[in-house]
């Protein structure tokens, strides 16, 4: 039986370099010209008015290279009058897994085609996990999201809640497919 | 004497009032330039607002060093239970006041000419002996080529050209010298390729590990300091201290007999000038340096010292000699 310590022959990975790399020195300054080039580009960027690094200056600055299917902050879409399109029925609360999203429903008598309204519609943003869900389960098309992300980072949490009006009025929009007749027409009987 | 004590005094606080800023100023270039190198943006969050408005300064993050400085004063000073309290409290302190002294004698222990003031200046700034010796011999060689130990002489000496239109710089006499002496003296400042004795990954921080709040802040603070001090001897004898290429007292002597002449108050400026920009390359060169290469092992740094630098160094200094002596021949 060998009792010999095993000797190890060699490493299968032992580096070949060659005299040059060995001599050290220039691949030094051959590294240190690679890191100096970036810096002084990146200084010249910086110099001549443009951005060296690519990172944007959160909340500064916003991302143009948002994609237009992002899903970032919902608007509440609304009929001519500007009257939410939302009929307070309840199906993005329900489905919204972060349960983030809380509606107080009105009732309209007058009205007969939409007698329910949200009185209160409240988006929680310190709870949403932005998966569009509510905009899925929407009937009405009432809900939307756009690609801009809301303004998150804030020093409280009960700031982090979008009340009705700011859903419906930061960046209006209505349904262009279901033309809606006016108010008065579509009174139904008293 | 008390005239010449008033005026040494001046100096000293001078150098010293330059090099704190220098350090101050360090720790922001080098998060700033590591940032910039690697593609990032780097500090820029801290700001200083003027009272009763809301305009805040950001000044592209210069006030981060404030910040850091006030974070370290404020912390808790930890003490570790087992310590040598004496020896504990003036560590810092010793690293920082030598750092401090060295610096002291850089810029005007050119009017000293005092070889102890040179002696002083390489051995404070030096912790390890191997790199020590590296930097002497190097040193050696261009004191062996201008023949005095005394700063303000060597920087004079470097003010003309060679062959006509190289500047006498001592890196221009003495190439390898200058690379050699360069690495040592990043070797002793104990910085990345060569921070071994800090080595973060290995030992959380060397010899300062126990070290807390202020007191880690002085360590780190000499240690920029020291880059500081570095360009400035670097400067000093191998980039010509405060001379410009081409430029005499009275003016410009381009290649070619081309003459400007410029007032003498505009070249002492300027003079200060090249010399302030000089220190500021070097201490970014390092910095560079800092942010590019990856750690030696342990076995590789005195093996580096003692197999390849030290050789190195021994054979400049052998040519040097010879060819000074060759040169005083033909001269005689």
């Amino acid at each position: 039986v060998n009792r010999q310590p095993y000797k190890r022959k060699g490493y299968w990975n032992r580096p070949a370099m060659t005299w040059w790399e060995r001599a050290y020195l220039f691949e030094i300054v051959r590294g240190l010209s690679i890191t100096g080039g970036v810096f002084l580009h990146n200084m010249w960027r910086w110099i001549s008015g443009r951005k060296g690094a690519l990172t944007t200056y959160y909340p500064e600055e916003t991302r143009a290279d948002y994609a237009a299917h992002n899903r970032g902050k919902h608007v509440l879409t609304q009929r001519p009058d500007g009257s939410p399109q939302c009929i307070a029925c309840n199906l993005c609360a329900t489905v919204c897994p972060a349960l983030c999203i809380e509606i107080d429903a009105a009732f309209d008598p007058d009205d007969a085609a939409h007698p329910k309204s949200p009185a209160r519609f409240e988006i929680d943003y310190s709870r949403c996990i932005f998966c569009g869900l509510c905009v899925e389960a929407c009937p009405e098309d009432a809900i939307r999201m756009v690609k801009e992300v809301p303004d998150l980072p804030l020093y409280d949490r009960r700031d982090m809640w979008l009340k009705k009006d700011e859903l419906l009025n930061w960046n209006p929009q209505r349904d262009v497919a279901k033309p809606y007749p006016a108010r008065s027409d579509r009174a139904g009987p008293a | 004497v008390i005239q010449d004590l008033v005026i040494h005094a001046v100096f000293i606080g001078y150098g010293l009032g330059l090099l704190l800023t220098l350090g101050l100023v360090l720790t922001w270039v080098e998060r700033k330039q590591a940032a910039i190198m690697s593609d990032r943006i780097g500090a820029n969050r801290a700001y200083v607002r003027i009272p009763f408005t809301q305009i805040k300064l950001v000044w592209l993050g210069l006030f981060h060093s404030l910040a850091d400085g006030l974070k370290m004063i404020l912390k808790e000073d930890f003490k570790p239970r087992s310590y040598d309290r004496f020896a504990y409290a003036l560590a810092p302190w010793l690293t920082f006041t030598t750092v401090l002294l060295v610096f002291a004698v850089i810029p005007f222990g050119w009017s000293s000419s005092n070889k102890f003031s040179l002696l002083g200046a390489l051995r404070a700034g030096s912790q390890m002996i191997s790199y020590e010796l590296v930097m002497g011999l190097t040193v050696l060689g261009l004191i062996l080529i201008y023949g005095t130990l005394d700063l303000t002489q060597i920087v004079h000496q470097q003010s003309g050209t060679v062959l006509g239109f190289l500047p006498a710089w001592g890196i221009v006499y003495q190439p390898f010298a200058a690379i050699l002496f360069l690495t040592a003296a990043i070797a002793e400042n104990r910085r990345i390729p060569f921070d071994l004795p800090e080595a973060e990954s290995e030992l959380i921080a060397g010899y300062f590990t126990e070290y807390s709040a202020m007191k880690m802040g002085l360590f780190m603070f000499a240690e920029f300091i020291e880059i500081a001090i570095i360009a400035a001897l670097f400067t000093t004898l191998f980039l010509g201290g405060y001379n410009l290429p081409y430029m005499t007292d009275s003016g410009f002597v381009l290649p070619g007999k081309h003459i400007v002449d410029v007032p003498h108050g505009a070249v002492v400026v300027i003079q200060l000038l090249t010399f302030l920009v000089k220190v500021f390359v070097m201490c970014s060169f390092q910095i560079l340096v800092r942010w590019t290469l990856p750690r030696f092992r342990w076995d590789q740094v005195l093996h580096f010292a003692w197999k390849f630098m030290f050789p190195l160094a021994l054979v400049n200094l052998t040519v040097t000699t010879v060819a000074v002596w060759a040169v005083g021949l033909v001269d005689t």
